[in-house]
């Protein structure tokens, strides 16, 4: 394996971990998830902020 | 039926609720009033808590009065919150101008970080971030909203007209749960030491420690009972907006608040839930 490929393997494999560490910690699926689902069955998004 | 979205600022939330992304919220009650005023189809329904601001200052910082903060930089959350309002009936009582004080608008959760570092003088918030203050040993209550506020309320619970018209029932539900809500920890210290953890943990992604300190410290320092909508409460609001300039004409009561469903509230206890439980009754 030549070192350009290398790099590039090692840059691809570290995106990946990132990126599925950032879907795992900073994305809220159930949001997400409740966005796709028809009106019918969607359920009432209520905001908050961590603040009296 | 429910779900629950945290967002950092209440400028997000404004917009997410005019866009129609979201169809319930909790935001400052001046900001409702504003958005009602404006044309947006939205009615607060109920309250969130009582309560639970105050200006807060360096502890090495000799002010012993508002007075003191002449000249100072005091950060508020919005231009449209209760934590503005109270400067400006403080600033009344004690004879003071809008002019003597500077105003900074900051995301709550920057405040404790910009008053340790010097930043601003003071800041006028709600909780957890006075406790956070007084915590970190570098902040100290100046003054609690209610002591120059005596029924003071910030956060509201606002609903779009759409789901009110369409689904009262849910509107009904979360009202209900609220109620339900406000008189479980209400009942005593125990019920605010398992709020402090599930909440902490679960909800707002903060220390426990922290959310129990600004819930029994003392535990009348934010109160959950009554949640009723009080027109002589939203009166006062619309005044200090009218007289600080965030609202450009009057607006009644009956314009911006839908009682139905804090007159309509089903079930007036209590939860029964005991830390341990798989679920509330």
């Amino acid at each position: 394996m030549t070192d350009t490929r290398r790099i590039v393997t090692g840059l691809l494999i570290w995106t990946g971990v990132v990126s599925l560490l950032h879907m795992k910690y900073n994305l809220d699926w159930s949001v997400i998830l409740n966005d796709y689902r028809a009106p019918e069955n969607r359920k009432v998004n209520v905001a908050y902020i961590p603040v009296t | 039926m429910l779900l629950p979205r945290k967002f950092q600022g209440f400028p997000e939330i404004k917009e997410a609720l005019i866009s129609g992304r979201i169809q319930a919220a909790f935001m400052v009650a001046p900001m409702a009033i504003a958005l009602r005023s404006q044309g947006v189809p939205i009615r607060i329904v109920y309250l969130g808590h009582r309560y639970g601001s105050a200006v807060v200052v360096r502890k090495d910082n000799p002010a012993r009065s508002f007075r003191d903060l002449k000249n100072k930089t005091i950060a508020i959350p919005s231009r449209f919150s209760d934590e503005r309002l109270i400067l400006f009936k403080v600033m009344k009582e004690y004879g003071m101008k809008p002019a003597d004080i500077r105003m900074v608008e900051m995301a709550p959760a920057d405040v404790t970080g910009a008053l340790a570092a010097h930043a601003i003088d003071a800041f006028s918030m709600g909780e957890p971030h006075p406790s956070q203050a007084e915590m970190g040993g570098f902040g100290r209550v100046l003054f609690q909203a209610r002591e120059h506020w005596p029924d003071y309320m910030s956060c509201v619970l606002v609903v779009r007209q759409d789901l009110i018209t369409e689904h009262p029932a849910i509107v009904q539900v979360m009202v209900d749960g609220i109620a339900r809500s406000g008189l479980w920890l209400d009942a005593g210290r125990p019920h605010r030491e398992q709020a402090a953890d599930f909440v902490g943990r679960y909800y707002y992604n903060q220390d426990p420690k922290l959310l129990l300190w600004a819930l029994t410290n003392p535990l009348d320092r934010v109160t959950y009972t009554p949640l009723t909508p009080f027109k002589k409460d939203f009166d006062l609001v619309r005044d200090l907006m009218l007289e600080s300039g965030v609202l450009d004409q009057s607006i009644e009561f009956n314009q911006y608040v839908d009682p139905q469903f804090a007159e309509g509230a089903k079930i007036k206890t209590a939860w029964k839930y005991e830390a341990g439980d798989a679920t509330a009754q």
